[in-house]
């Protein structure tokens, strides 16, 4: 497993997508300086926050779908005496290109505003950001692994890490249920939208719930995937 | 064991290089001189920067089998390894399995391109419907697909009579035919000594079985 960590940060680090998603971040924490309800670091990160889940869903789904696509997959998945080691290693990877742009994010607003504000919440916010990150990534994961295609992985994931489409989400579920079901109370983006503006512990909480389920039952789904389908 | 099946498994956005060094780093081959070792026996040590997604087809198959040979495997499998290749990149993809050979490595092919494998291969092993229907060497396979004089007439006892005392032995007869293996360049002159020998010949001819024709005759192609 370690040869196939080793491989795939050596080929993260020669994308160019990382570097772009971390440019766009950078001026995506710029403009956001004139929106945040404060000019203080917490008040820019509940900006920010929201276009790092986004990018953290984005990576992973056009990063391991290269590899099905290139079919690059048939010079080491043969290789492995067991799958699920490839699942492994690419939840090891995403954890690594989160911490990485997590501290991108974090040193951006940090340096662009100057000012902590409340850095109880900040601490909060930032654990609670980085985890539904990191849960959306394991999203992007599965959804890869089972869509094995660029296009409907990304656009799955851009689904489920995107606010916008969150929101469309739950007012869609909510149509179709009278109210009784709202898909963007289960969707980490959306809950960490009501946490920016509620600074409520049990919002954090739930987030944080919310992202361990994303994380387990996309690392357990995805190794019975990879297990059971051919490599094609 | 190395293995290229079909399409080259590479990342169009990388050189030829990066794509050797993923699969070293996979492997844990921490020696770069092994990728240019590699780069060299395929001849791709001049891609320099080129992007593989620049690469013709040719180059991605030489790259592809350079991938295979990762970690020096003692048994390399390759599966169409020329398919959609020009004579150039053929002839390129023929000289390198050649070498590879030489240095002592045992290739399995698989492929359909017969007349190309008949240039290198040494021992054929005839697949049907998933099983194997004949294994052979090469030198078993063309003595039986050697060129033959077929000669058709209604005495064929008397006519192996005559051959004989004129050395030709071997001849086989079915029926009113007589195949006689080699000997092709002396059709003319057994006609002629026939015909002396008042035998009557409906036919003679040359017939050359390729190795196609024996592939098809084994598999049963040939009844469609």
């Amino acid at each position: 497993m370690n040869g196939l960590i080793k491989m795939y940060c050596y080929k993260m680090f020669r994308q160019k997508s990382l570097y772009i998603i971390w440019v766009l971040l950078i001026g995506f924490a710029f403009l956001s300086l004139p929106m945040a309800e404060e000019p203080t670091f917490s008040g820019l990160l509940c900006e920010t926050g929201s276009f790092y889940i986004l990018f953290a869903s984005i990576f992973p789904a056009i990063f391991f779908s290269a590899d099905i696509s290139s079919g690059f997959i048939k010079n080491y998945a043969g290789s492995v005496s067991d799958r699920s080691v490839i699942i492994k290693a690419r939840s090891l990877l995403v954890l690594i290109q989160n911490i990485l742009t997590m501290l991108v994010l974090v040193i951006t607003d940090f340096c662009i505003t100057r000012n902590t504000g409340d850095i109880k919440f900040s601490i909060l916010f930032g654990i609670c950001t980085f985890l539904a990150g990191t849960g959306c990534s394991f999203l992007a994961i599965l959804v890869t692994e089972l869509f094995r295609k660029t296009v409907p992985a990304v656009i799955v994931t851009i689904t489920i890490g995107s606010g916008i489409m969150c929101n469309l989400l739950g007012t869609i579920s909510a149509l179709l249920t009278n109210g009784a079901f709202i898909a963007n109370n289960y969707l980490v983006t959306g809950m960490l939208e009501t946490l920016g503006e509620t600074h409520s512990q049990i919002n954090a909480v739930m987030i944080i719930l919310m992202s361990c389920i994303y994380i387990l039952t996309s690392f357990i789904a995805g190794m019975i995937s990879i297990k059971k389908r051919d490599i094609v | 064991m190395g293995c290229h099946i079909e399409a080259p498994a590479l990342y169009p956005n990388m050189t030829a290089y990066q794509n050797l060094k993923c699969k070293c780093i996979q492997r844990r081959i921490k020696d770069n001189a092994h990728i240019n070792a590699l780069l060299e026996l395929v001849g791709l040590i001049d891609a320099g920067k080129k992007k593989t997604a620049e690469f013709s087809l040719g180059m991605k198959q030489r790259l592809g089998i350079a991938m295979a040979l990762v970690g020096s495997p003692e048994l390399l499998v390759l599966d169409e390894p020329i398919n959609g290749l020009d004579p150039q990149g053929i002839r390129e993809i023929r000289e390198i399995l050649l070498k590879l050979n030489q240095k002592g490595l045992t290739i399995i092919i698989s492929s359909h391109i017969l007349d190309e494998l008949a240039k290198i291969a040494t021992d054929y092993g005839i697949i049907h419907n998933g099983r194997l229907i004949e294994e052979i060497t090469a030198e078993k396979l063309f003595s039986m697909c050697r060129d033959k004089i077929i000669i058709r007439t209604s005495t064929p006892d008397k006519a192996v009579n005559v051959l004989n005392r004129l050395d030709i032995h071997g001849c086989h007869i079915s029926n009113n035919r007589i195949e006689i293996e080699g000997h092709t360049s002396e059709t003319s002159t057994i006609n002629a000594v026939l015909v002396n020998q008042n035998i009557i010949i409906d036919e003679i001819y040359i017939q050359s079985e390729t190795l196609e024709d024996h592939y098809l005759k084994l598999t049963g192609g040939n009844e469609s």
